[in-house]
C-alpha cells in the first residue's frame, strides 16, 4: 500500500527514508492540500529561495493510478521568482510513476556539492553522479543519456532541468518526459542550486 | 480455427495516454500499471513518437519454444497460453520474444502474457488499436 507513504530525500547527506504520514492523508485529500502541510513543516520561515534550506515537495492526487489518466504532479516550493509560495503542476506520466513507485509524496531537501541526479526505483533511491551531464548544450542529449542508463521505459518519468536552470534564470522550468513542464515560478532555477540535474 | 489478437494500426497517432495499459490492469481487478500486458513507451520523448508493444500472437511463437516446463502452449490459431502452475519463472520466454511483448510479474516471478481479450482496444481514444484476426 502506498497510503500515506512520504519519501524524504536529503541531498546534502545523500540519504533517503520513508515516513508513514497516513494521519495527514486521513484529513486531507492529497495533492496540494497535503503538499502545503508538508511544506509548512519542512520550510524555515526566512529561507532563501535559492539556498539549501528551501525544499521541494512533490505530491500526487487521491485517484492517481486508479482513475486514468488526467493526472498531475504538484510541486510546492519557495519561488525564486517571487520569493513567495511556488506552486507548479505538470501532467504526463510523472504522477502515476510516483504512485507506482509506492509514494504519495516526495520531499527533497538539502543541496549536493556536486551535480547529481536522483534515480528512484521503488524502494531504492540512487544518487548518481551528473557532473558529466552538467552544461551539456542539448537537453535532448541529456534525456537520451538518462533514458539509456536507467530502466523502466514506458512507466517511469524523467524530470530534468536545462541550461536555463543551470544559469539560475528565475523562471526556468523543470521538464518531464521531454514535453510536460513544471512551468511556473522557477522550480528549474531552484533545482539547479541544489545541483540537482535530474531526478 | 481463427483466433483474434490486438493489432497496432498506427502508432504515429499515439499520444502516450496509457489508457490501454490501465484497461489491461483493470480487467484483472487491479489499479495501476504493474500487471499490464501492453506497454506504450517513447523512443525519445513525444517528438520522436511512441511505440506500442503488445503480443502479436505469432502462429509459431518463439517464447513457447524455449519454455522448459511446457507452461506455455501454442494457442490454436496463434499466440500462447500460460499455465502458471507449471511455470518456474526462468524468464527464457521474455528473452526469446523479439518484440519484448512478454512482461513480468515481479510479485509472482512469472511472465505476463496477453490474454487476447481485446479489452484494451475499447479504451484507445485515437482508434490506434484493433482486435482482429491473426494474420498468417
Amino acid at each position: 500500500m502506498t497510503y500515506g507513504k512520504v519519501l524524504n530525500i536529503d541531498l546534502s547527506r545523500k540519504r533517503s527514508w520513508v515516513e508513514d504520514r497516513s494521519e495527514l492523508f486521513d484529513s486531507r485529500i492529497g495533492g496540494v492540500s497535503v503538499g502545503i502541510k508538508l511544506l509548512e513543516e519542512e520550510l524555515p520561515k526566512s529561507a532563501d529561495p535559492l539556498g539549501p534550506e528551501n525544499v521541494i515537495v512533490f505530491t500526487v492526487g487521491l485517484l492517481t493510478g486508479v482513475y486514468p489518466m488526467a493526472s498531475k504532479t504538484i510541486a510546492l516550493f519557495k519561488s525564486p521568482l517571487t520569493g513567495n509560495l511556488g506552486e507548479s503542476h505538470a501532467g504526463g506520466r510523472s504522477a502515476v510513476a510516483i504512485r507506482s513507485a509506492g509514494y504519495e509524496a516526495i520531499v527533497i531537501k538539502g543541496a549536493s556539492e556536486t551535480p547529481i541526479y536522483v534515480a528512484i526505483h521503488g524502494e531504492r533511491v540512487f544518487f548518481r553522479d551528473a557532473s558529466g551531464l552538467w552544461s551539456v548544450g542539448s537537453s535532448l542529449t541529456v534525456g537520451r543519456v538518462i533514458r539509456e542508463r536507467e530502466p523502466g521505459a514506458g512507466i517511469r518519468s524523467i524530470m530534468r532541468i536545462g541550461i536555463a536552470g543551470e544559469r539560475l534564470v528565475r523562471y526556468a522550468c523543470v521538464t518531464t518526459e521531454t514535453y510536460r513542464h513544471f512551468g511556473r515560478l522557477g522550480l528549474g532555477a531552484y533545482s539547479a542550486v541544489r545541483s540537482l540535474k535530474h531526478w | 480455427m481463427s483466433a483474434k489478437r490486438v493489432s497496432v494500426l498506427d502508432s504515429d497517432r499515439c499520444v502516450g495516454c496509457q489508457l490501454c495499459m490501465f484497461a489491461c490492469n483493470r480487467r484483472l481487478g487491479y489499479s495501476g500499471l504493474g500487471l499490464s500486458a501492453i506497454l506504450v513507451k517513447s523512443i525519445g520523448g513525444i517528438e520522436k513518437g511512441f511505440t506500442v508493444i503488445v503480443c502479436r500472437a505469432c502462429p509459431d511463437p518463439p517464447c513457447q519454444k524455449v519454455c522448459p516446463t511446457g507452461a506455455l502452449t501454442v494457442r490454436v490459431g496463434g499466440g500462447v497460453k500460460l499455465n502458471p502452475d507449471k511455470c518456474i519463472g526462468c524468464g527464457h520466454c521474455r528473452e526469446a520474444c523479439p518484440f519484448g511483448a512478454i512482461f513480468w510479474n515481479y510479485e509472482l516471478n512469472k511472465p505476463i502474457v496477453c490474454l487476447y481479450c481485446g479489452y484494451c482496444v475499447k479504451y484507445c481514444p485515437y482508434k490506434i488499436l484493433a482486435f482482429e484476426e491473426v494474420r498468417r
